[in-house]
């Protein structure tokens, strides 16, 4: 009977347009929320990726002081590159590669007093293979036999 | 009809027509499912990277913990065991065909191309060091570094036990002795197992056993025998049996130590015989520093 002389309760009740935009605004917050989870797995990943490279590039070294001749050739071969050899992709993990170089990649300029960019140092690098990873960013930098 | 509608939307101006709450509602159950998918789909890949990733952290922990010890083992020839590595090869492995030829389990972990499916051209892995080759007397030939070798094993069940240096936490111990092996902890099968001993006086300590980790499938030692033309890895070593004195070092050079980790879901006694395993491995090697710092292994070492 009074309905049609106040328009206030138009305004109280949600028309089905308002809806669904709210719909999709929450549609939007509940997208954010599961973009935020492959971050997460991402981390666990890259926990497991670092573990492997360090432990990748400690067999590597012992393999060098193994094989090691008399005269420390193959060290002190290492020892004296300052351009890393060509990357070589892990048979155990085809995303990572190692190199082996006498520089760090991390702290390339040697301020003396620093040991971990001191030159001379034979170093095995980790990094991404190029297949996996074009850019092959650098995971891990082990110095030995210093 | 058009007279008779229009005073009744203006009567409820914020009500629906059953067509539009149909609507609304198969939207939102739309929405809905869209997000349920999502979300079991996150939750089942955040469960297995969980479990890969405790699987491979307590592989990793189990390996660089029996490095440790066995880069301290000791040439003292008159112990008992000395030096002992017993080779337990299973019929068995994770059921998966890892490097996809068709076959499963094919190889030994034993350092060698069992399956014959290395080709030099593509799997030999060498990094070039100046003039020089990483694994020199290994160019052009299948060895352990390389592609496609032990790339699709079985499970072995190795042992190992050696003695070690005196602990310098224990005054008076001239030895102490440790062991690796799998087996039951406190009723639960598949725990890698440390056991230690000390002596003291002329006698040994009641061992000490400590589990290193649980759901354990494999547990492989590989040794570098130096004594030989050409050094290469074998899969036992006993040095009770090896020459003494003389040239030979009694001790392994260098120790290759894999052990893998059930990563599955199900509890590992409720997988049947047929299912396929969920493992992680880690690897590594070690060399004895007491060996490769022994005047005798100069005369062994490799040539490049």
């Amino acid at each position: 009977m009074s309905g049609t002389s106040s328009p206030a309760p138009k305004s109280t009740a949600y028309s089905f347009l308002e809806v669904l935009v709210s719909l999709v605004i929450l549609l939007g917050g509940i997208l954010a929320i599961l973009a935020y989870f492959p971050n997460a797995l991402r981390a666990n990943d890259r926990a497991v990726v670092l573990s492997e490279a360090a432990l990748l590039a400690q067999r590597k070294a012992e393999e060098i002081r193994r094989d090691g001749d008399r005269g420390r050739l193959l060290i002190r071969q290492i020892q004296t590159l300052t351009i890393p050899t060509s990357p070589i992709v892990f048979p155990e993990n085809s995303t990572l590669a190692y190199r082996f170089c006498g520089v760090s990649l991390f702290h390339p300029t040697d301020d003396r007093g620093d040991p971990r960019d001191r030159h001379g140092v034979a170093r095995i690098i980790v990094q991404y293979s190029q297949g996996y990873r074009p850019d092959g960013r650098i995971l891990y930098e082990l110095r030995f036999d210093e | 009809m058009n007279s008779g509608k229009r005073p009744r939307q203006s009567q409820r101006p914020g009500g629906w027509t059953l067509v539009e709450l149909l609507v609304a509602v198969a939207v939102i159950s739309i929405f809905l499912l869209g997000v349920v998918a999502a979300f079991t789909q996150i939750l089942r890949a955040s469960d297995r990277s969980e479990r890969m990733m405790e699987a491979y952290q307590n592989a990793r922990a189990a390996v660089e913990t029996i490095g440790r010890f066995v880069k301290a083992a000791r040439i003292e020839p008159g112990m008992n065991p000395h030096f002992l590595g017993i080779n337990v090869p299973t019929s068995s492995g994770d059921r998966v065909d890892n490097d996809k030829d068709g076959r499963v389990d094919e190889e030994r972990p034993d350092g060698f191309d069992d399956d014959g499916d290395w080709a030099a051209a593509r799997d030999d892995r060498h990094a070039q060091i100046g003039g020089m080759y990483e694994r020199p007397r290994f160019v052009g030939v299948a060895d352990l570094g390389d592609e496609h070798v032990d790339e699709d094993c079985v499970f072995n069940l190795d042992h190992l036990a050696m003695t070690l240096y005196p602990d310098p936490g224990v005054p008076g111990s001239q030895v102490q002795m440790t062991s690796f092996s799998i087996g039951v902890w406190e009723g639960e099968n598949n725990v890698l197992l440390q056991l230690l001993q000390r002596s003291i006086g002329s006698g040994m300590s009641t061992p000490e056993i400590a589990p290193l980790a649980h759901n354990v499938l494999s547990l492989n030692f590989l040794y570098w025998d130096a004594n030989v033309p050409q050094p290469y890895w074998v899969e036992q070593w006993d040095a009770a049996s090896r020459p003494k004195p003389g040239p030979g070092i009694e001790l392994p050079a260098s120790v290759y130590i894999s052990v893998t980790v059930y990563a599955g879901r199900k509890s590992l006694d409720q997988v049947g015989p047929n299912e396929l395993l969920e493992t992680m491995t880690a690897s590594t090697i070690v060399n004895i520093e007491s060996v490769i710092h022994d005047p005798r292994y100069e005369s062994v070492r490799t040539s490049p």
